[in-house]
């Protein structure tokens, strides 16, 4: 049973990275890291100029604030919209695609069970996600620390937060891990909203529009007490507590915890919906 | 009767400026003995929209050079406060009035207020508490002409110390301005806060260590 359940996962890896969608995909997130990169060197150095403008009355600065370590966490910033849309993208177009061009049919012919194919389909689809975080977190510290070298990160989180350098990098490792969380969170999403909707267009529009409420939500902090601590929508910028100065550990854990819930219930609920849908 | 009075009053008020001027100079002469010196220094940034670990950096003075921070951190170095040798305040001719005496950190002080006569001069006015006992700084509230008020508070680890192991400089400071596309998230930034908060006070302590002082010869 294992074997055959690492085969059919092996099969899913493999028709993931034959479609092109996929290479596209990790080439727009690559291409968009150097554009944020090109952007903050460009910048860099008047957005600091504005930011800092009232401290300089008071004080001289020694040492260099635009360093990988800023670069790296504006890069972050961007998991809340960028790096979802194109995972959700990715992810719903693995079952839509073989939905639309018939294949799925083909593929239980072979005797393999629903809950089997679409249990395989979850599976890749969280570890391609947190694959390509690692990938994000890889690429933009390489180029970022390559060109700009390291140095105290400063945040606005409340207050001004300075890090030191060994503990900024901390920080932003922990963080992309949390992100992970979230990435993983939209993409389960889509594969729901694939299972549902089983059309590629009318997916990406819905997905897309998850995405874009769920920002607004986020921006607009809904709720109070524990509606607002559990409400999905607020988890998704756990990552941003570790940016406190002081961190909040056990707080995180809870998110991550009701988070991690969240993806259970949506992935359970999308292999029922798959299983009781007769295959057209 | 009144002519008594008044001449009571003129010696006195003599007596007073007399000894106020006195310990000012015995004061001056100590801090032009120093030739230069060298100083460890740790920075703590008490300001309540900053929060900043304690950094590390190293101190240098020199007669002709002034005063030199350097560090391998990214520091927040105060532009003023960090003059212990008070050169700034010496360097043009002054007049000094006597304000009468005050406790400042347990000690009895003489209260003065330094007045340049040179309108070169970096202030426009100083506060000066010197420790009677010790004849040493202790506070020094500066005025000056184009970059606000500040106060200096000096602490001494032993009597026989020329220079403070502790220094703690206060001034007023401007609200950062928030890129908040880059750096926060809008919906957390209280933005009618930081207009209406303006100024803040705010203030670095320094703890230094391991002088090394050279005198004049």
């Amino acid at each position: 049973m294992s074997l055959m359940n690492n085969a059919v996962i092996r099969v899913e890896w493999y028709k993931l990275f034959r479609q092109s969608r996929t290479w596209y995909a990790l080439g727009a997130l690559l291409l968009l890291q150097v554009v944020l990169l090109l952007n903050a060197w460009y910048q860099g150095a008047s957005l600091l100029d504005i930011f800092l403008e009232n401290l300089k009355q008071s004080f001289h600065f020694q040492g260099e604030l635009l360093n990988g370590h800023l670069l790296v966490y504006i890069v972050l910033n961007t998991m809340w919209f960028h790096l979802p849309l194109i995972l959700m993208i990715v992810v719903s177009g693995m079952l839509t695609s073989e939905m639309e061009a018939g294949t799925l049919r083909t593929v239980m012919m072979t005797g393999i069970s629903k809950g089997r194919y679409i249990r395989s389909k979850f599976t890749v689809a969280i570890l391609f996600t947190v694959l390509v975080v690692i990938l994000v977190a890889l690429t933009s510290g390489i180029l970022s620390y390559l060109i700009f070298g390291v140095g105290d990160l400063f945040v606005f989180h409340g207050a001004l937060n300075f890090f030191e350098s060994n503990d900024a990098f901390l920080r932003l490792f922990l963080a992309f891990a949390a992100g992970s969380f979230s990435m993983v969170f939209f993409s389960v999403v889509s594969m729901l909203l694939a299972v549902i909707f089983r059309e590629t267009v009318k997916t990406w529009i819905v997905a897309a529009f998850f995405l874009i409420v769920c920002n607004l939500l986020l921006q607009m902090q809904l709720g109070e007490g524990w509606f607002r601590r559990l409400f999905f929508v607020n988890l998704n910028d756990t990552w941003q507590m570790f940016f406190e100065y002081t961190i909040n550990w056990s707080a995180i854990l809870w998110n991550l915890i009701f988070l991690a819930g969240y993806i259970l219930i949506i992935t359970a609920v999308g292999i029922w919906w798959f299983k009781k849908t007769d295959i057209e | 009767m009144k002519v008594g009075i008044s001449v009571i009053f003129l010696f006195l008020t003599a007596s007073s400026w007399s000894q106020t001027n006195e310990a000012l100079e015995v004061l001056r002469a100590r801090m032009e003995s120093i030739n230069a010196f060298t100083v460890n220094v740790e920075l703590e940034t008490a300001i309540d929209f900053i929060q900043m670990p304690v950094k590390r950096a190293s101190m240098s003075y020199d007669r002709d050079q002034g005063v030199q921070v350097t560090s391998d951190d990214f520091v927040l170095i105060p532009k003023k406060g960090l003059d212990l040798v008070m050169s700034e305040l010496f360097r043009y001719d002054y007049i000094t009035v006597p304000r009468g005496e005050e406790q400042v950190q347990g000690l009895e002080s003489m209260v003065m207020n330094v007045i340049p006569e040179d309108k070169r001069a970096d202030y426009a006015i100083a506060t000066l508490y010197l420790s009677k006992q010790k004849n040493r700084l202790l506070q020094a509230d500066i005025q000056t002409r184009k970059e606000g008020a500040y106060t200096v508070n000096m602490f001494y680890r032993k009597d026989e110390d020329i220079l403070p192991s502790r220094v703690e400089v206060s001034f007023e400071v401007e609200k950062v301005k928030i890129p908040i596309r880059y750096l926060a998230r809008e919906g957390e930034v209280d933005k009618e806060a930081l207009k209406s908060e303006g100024a803040k006070k705010g203030k670095v302590i320094l703890y230094l260590s391991d002088y090394d002082i050279e005198l004049i010869k």
